[in-house]
């Protein structure tokens, strides 16, 4: 019976190149459901987003809050956004244009 | 929909209102308007683009970077939605948000974006000084570019969580996923934007 050698080095197996290889783990990190590996944003920052009750002073001690604070201040800006008052009517001369 | 900060005993969280799952009368009103459409009364479809398009406007916006791109996709996703009103089951807005999802995600595989873009408003935003007004226009273009450069998957869960300001559950509800898998993402997303952000700042 013959087996696969499964040894990477003598089976014929090809190293990726130098940017290959960063596009594959680019592709893996972004299909899994896991943690980002090093992540560096503090638990409390993520509560806080998450809407949960957190304890303040630790939340602004909390080293990216400024940063965050800034985002979350622009993200509520961007939920002020209207569609285009022209859009409605635009759909509707598509519609009746169908017949 | 708005958002504040609450303090209790010296806690403090985000209160938001949310654009939660719909009411069952909402749900009905919906089906009330679809039913008039088959009676003939064609008109009655704007009553459905009025009450969607600027939650499904700031998502197509928060996907695309595009002001103008997202009008088309929207635009194209009601006009297909008419065209299929007969095979709505449930919640019509949950199946109109798919429709415009799907729309936003054929666009990133067919376009390759050259520039943002995010028009001014006049509206008077969260800012308080005029120092915080200057940051906030690089604060958008940094937050934009980062948002483009993140996975689909990452960037729809983010916009959804945090532009739309949608709960965990109705972003199950709407992406047919659990709300375990979508904290991961939210979290993997700001995870990869807080880095991105920081090296354009160093």
């Amino acid at each position: 019976m013959m087996h696969d050698n499964l040894d990477p080095h003598v089976s014929g197996h090809v190293e990726p190149a130098k940017g290959e290889r960063a596009e594959i783990r680019d592709e893996s990190v972004t299909d899994r459901e896991v943690p980002v590996a090093g992540a560096s944003m503090p638990a409390i920052i993520h509560a806080w987003l998450d809407g949960e009750p957190v304890n303040e002073p630790a939340l602004q001690a909390a080293g990216s809050y400024p940063l965050w604070r800034r985002v979350q201040t622009e993200t509520v800006d961007r939920r002020r956004m209207q569609a285009p008052a022209t859009i409605r009517g635009a759909i509707m001369e598509a519609i009746r244009k169908e017949g | 929909m708005g958002l504040s900060t609450t303090r209790v005993r010296g806690y403090t969280s985000v209160v938001k209102s949310t654009p939660s799952s719909p009411q069952e009368s909402e749900v009905d009103a919906d089906q009330a308007i679809i039913d008039r459409v088959f009676a003939g009364d064609r008109d009655a479809f704007g009553l459905l683009i009025s009450r969607y398009s600027d939650v499904l406007y700031r998502h197509a916006v928060g996907m695309t970077g595009s002001p103008d791109d997202a009008a088309d996709i929207l635009q194209n996703s009601f006009i297909k939605a008419y065209q299929h009103l007969g095979e709505v089951r449930g919640r019509f807005d949950a199946w109109v948000f798919r429709i415009v999802a799907n729309g936003c995600k054929d666009w990133l595989k067919n376009i390759r974006r050259t520039h943002l873009s995010y028009e001014e408003d006049d509206q008077p935003s969260g800012y308080q000084t005029p120092d915080e007004e200057l940051d906030r226009g690089e604060l958008r273009g940094d937050l934009d570019r980062a948002l483009a450069a993140l996975p689909v998957s990452l960037r729809e869960a983010f916009v959804m969580k945090h532009v739309e300001g949608r709960s965990y559950e109705d972003m199950a509800e709407l992406l047919d996923t659990t709300v375990g898998a979508l904290k991961m993402r939210v979290h993997r997303a700001r995870e990869a934007l807080q880095k991105l952000l920081e090296e354009k700042a160093a």
